[in-house]
């Protein structure tokens, strides 16, 4: 059986289907204003027709400071908005968000197409963004050789990472503007830069028209270079905005993207050499109780000049150690200074001399553990040179003697520690052999 | 036996660079082969600063004509 419906319910179910439908919905409707009245409550009514048809509108006050002029009648007009029905009446009318007088709505329907035809397309893909060189060498800037663009790309650019800049001059609005930034891109692509930046300043959406023409977002999205756009403000997106890899609200933003800050990269370099004294030292540190540990194990021969010299090696170490930790110590003092130097004069003076004060402590303290070590391995050396002259080795082996080691340089005193095939040093009184082991003899066991 | 290090881009030096601090980092190396290293990098840490720090960059602009494109200097006010 056929529904039974009040007409309330009627209105209100015709009201929902039109909200919900894309077709009449965030559309621009062209059409010529008639009747319009302003009421005291502030909101605009008024007729849109064509030829053909029309529609009563209404543009609400709370929409009205999005448009920039005053309307009036036979006033030709791009409306922004969605189809509405008002329950009460059961008349439907236009709900104007935004409009835009003529010409320029023309403009932004044009915008609107091209968006669809290239967001289809992909070209707006995150997937297509080229990543920014981390350290380009040259950076391409497509602009007007007399705009605030260039100028604050170089201004800014002086405390960034050093890059040459190469400038395509542009005609950057009016007629034949798409066609300069197109070539100026290609000509940048062909002289091999890294990156580029294509801009110019804030304007109206006419000023701006090049940068939402076809080629201009072909040829960016063809170049070889990444491309960084820096066109209008933060609230105006053009078209080269979305097909750009990287968008910056300002020319200085895009400066700041295409090159790292100058003092990081320092930081990151002094980082380096600090890690890199710091790794010195700990090689040294443990090479020395290694040294300590063998030293206290052997000490005969060769092995005992052996120790010498590396003794010294691991001199000359710490003494570097010690050199690249202080002069990292010396680089964060005066990175402190410079710090310091925007507080209170008062105050830094303070920070420095205690921060001075704390920093000679350490350095005092570091030379003094170096010294200390070397003291340490001093005595122990000493140490192994009483013992090894009261084995007087060489007395020994001038008598004739030799003695045998294995590969680790171990004395071998027994013949079960020797198998068939094992190789072996043997010491004399004026130098040494390789040997191999051919056949292990026992004697009987003696008590 | 660092010659080369004088011709590296800022990226190739720094990136040599890292690799040598990991390397030493790592407590693998024995001890010439450290002190080796160590002056290595250090050699390169230095080449860095200097690019940082020295290097003058160009500012230029390019005119193209039927003869190609050329570079010339850009005064910037």
């Amino acid at each position: 059986m056929a529904e039974r419906l009040t007409v309330t319910q009627l209105n209100t179910r015709v009201r929902s289907i039109l909200s919900e439908s894309h077709a009449v919905n965030d559309v621009w409707v062209i059409g010529e204003v008639s009747n319009l009245k302003l009421y005291q409550s502030g909101h605009y009514y008024f007729t849109l027709k064509d030829e053909g048809s029309q529609i009563s509108s209404v543009l609400f006050r709370g929409s009205r400071g999005r448009i920039d002029f005053e309307p009036s009648d036979n006033m030709k007009v791009s409306a922004f908005g969605h189809v509405d029905l008002y329950v009460a009446n059961g008349k439907y009318q236009f709900i104007v968000e935004t409009m835009t007088p003529s010409g320029i709505g023309d403009l932004f329907l044009e915008y609107e197409m091209l968006r669809k035809k290239l967001e289809a397309e992909g070209m707006f893909d995150t997937s297509r963004k080229r990543k920014l060189p981390v350290y380009p060498k040259v950076i391409g800037v497509v602009t007007s050789e007399s705009g605030a663009v260039i100028h604050d790309i170089v201004t800014t650019s002086g405390r960034l990472f050093p890059a040459d800049i190469l400038l395509a001059p542009a005609q950057v609005q009016g007629e034949g503007a798409a066609e300069s930034i197109v070539r100026g891109i290609e000509a940048l692509n062909r002289e091999k830069v890294d990156v580029i930046i294509v801009g110019r300043g804030g304007g109206s959406i006419e000023d701006l028209w090049a940068f939402n023409e076809e080629n201009v977002a072909r040829a960016i999205s063809s170049s070889q270079a990444p491309v960084i756009s820096a066109v209008g403000h933060e609230s105006d997106f053009t078209i080269a905005d979305f097909v750009a890899d990287v968008r910056a609200p300002t020319p200085t933003g895009a400066a700041e993207l295409a090159l790292r800050d100058k003092r990081e990269v320092i930081k990151q370099v002094d980082g380096f050499g600090i890690r890199m004294g710091r790794a010195l030292y700990h090689v040294s540190a443990t090479m020395r109780s290694r040294l300590e540990l063998a030293g206290s194990k052997l000490a005969v021969g060769r092995q005992y000049e052996r120790l010498s010299m590396l003794e010294i090696r691991v001199g000359q170490l710490s003494e570097k150690a010690d050199a690249a930790l202080r002069s990292s110590v010396l680089g964060m003092r005066s990175r402190f200074n410079a710090v310091d130097s925007k507080i209170s004069p008062a105050a830094a003076q303070r920070t420095v001399t205690s921060l001075k004060d704390r920093l000679s402590f350490l350095s005092e303290r570091m030379k003094l553990a170096i010294r200390r070590r070397l003291k340490d391995a001093e005595s122990k050396m000493d140490a192994i040179d009483q013992r090894s002259s009261a084995l007087n080795p060489r007395s020994v082996l001038d008598r004739g003697y030799s003695y045998v080691t294995d590969s680790e340089g171990h004395a071998l005193t027994s013949a079960r520690s020797l198998s068939e095939g094992s190789m072996v040093s043997i010491s004399f009184r004026d130098g040494g052999a390789e040997a191999e082991i051919k056949k292990v003899n026992y004697y009987e066991r003696r008590h | 036996m660092n010659e080369d290090i004088e011709n590296m881009s800022f990226e190739e030096c720094i990136t040599a660079l890292e690799a040598l601090v990991k390397e030493l980092e790592s407590g693998t190396l024995d001890l010439d082969k450290s002190l080796e290293v160590y002056e290595r990098a250090t050699v390169m840490r230095d080449r860095c600063k200097k690019i940082l720090e020295e290097s003058e960059r160009r500012v230029q602009k390019i005119t193209e004509s039927s003869e190609g494109i050329k570079r010339s200097d850009l005064k910037i006010e």
